[in-house]
């Protein structure tokens, strides 16, 4: 619903007569990524994978505590803290995830817009995607684009076995 | 150990597969194309045994990569993993069809990433 309304409300655009400047409008996309700051980036998933890692250790030793401390009210409490901050590191992780596939989506899209390649039959990964591109090139700007590709809900771990 | 090779052109992706993967007792090597990770596997004394792959990457892609794979003696039963963003049904068909074990759609949910890993090696 949410991906279908922006469409409806974005695609606007494409009713204008605008004059469509693709390649430039690729580099807007590119400047809006987080590309250059890739370094960044890889420090901060580094930085949440090692507190991910030591919680896990913390968290199996908790666990192995037996005997009367293991029913100790205060070490109940404090295994259970220790639960609620490896969730909330597992959704920093999943948050990096999401940041990092929008980035490469965009320089995906901004790669296929500045090769002129906008057929929607091209390698594109989805439909949302050939919109995006669709609507780029009728002259929606990148900030725009990248808000709706934030907007858009995304599948979770989905897994299929053959 | 056992052994996996993961191959993805985002840094931040290798390193978060990589740090959970290890942290559940995995030896990882990590590739950032599928010609790298090729070039990886074959060289290898003992081949991984599992390869986790993602789909679009410059130069040689993740199904090629499969493709490629499957005619080697060595991986021609191995099971091999494509992590990707892509949620299409042809894309998948392509996958499945070049030989593909499974396909995983990112973000990925740690402890379930682990769990898939240790049901596709372990049977």
């Amino acid at each position: 619903m949410i991906a279908r309304s922006l469409y409806c409300e974005l695609a606007s655009y494409c009713e204008e007569d605008t004059v469509s400047e693709n390649t430039a409008t690729a580099q807007s996309l590119l400047d809006l990524t987080v590309r250059d700051n890739r370094r960044v980036m890889d420090e901060l998933t580094k930085c949440f994978v090692e507190l991910s890692h030591r919680i896990d250790i913390l968290n199996a030793q908790l666990s192995n505590v037996g005997g009367d401390a293991a029913a100790d009210p205060a070490h109940l409490a404090t295994l259970m803290q220790v639960n609620e901050v490896q969730q909330l590191i597992n959704e920093h992780i999943e948050h990096m995830q999401v940041h990092d596939i929008t980035d490469q989506r965009l320089v995906h899209i901004a790669r296929l817009l500045a090769d002129g390649n906008v057929n929607p039959e091209s390698v594109v990964a989805e439909e949302r995607e050939r919109e995006l591109i669709e609507m780029l090139s009728c002259g929606m700007e990148a900030t725009a684009a990248v808000e709706l590709i934030h907007a858009l809900p995304i599948k979770k771990h989905v897994t299929e076995l053959f | 150990m056992n052994s996996i090779l993961i191959v993805d052109d985002s840094n931040s992706m290798r390193l978060m597969v990589e740090q959970t993967l290890s942290s559940a007792g995995f030896d990882i090597t990590a590739a950032e194309d599928g010609e790298v990770a090729l070039d990886i596997a074959t060289n290898r004394d003992q081949p991984f045994d599992l390869i986790i792959t993602d789909v679009n990457m410059p130069g040689m892609d993740g199904i090629a990569l499969i493709h490629e794979l499957r005619k080697l003696d060595e991986y021609d039963t191995r099971p091999i993993l494509v992590l990707t963003t892509e949620s299409g049904e042809d894309k998948k068909m392509a996958g499945k069809s070049a030989g593909a074990t499974g396909w995983i759609i990112k973000p990925f949910v740690p402890d379930k990433l682990v769990a898939v890993a240790n049901q596709v090696v372990h049977g």
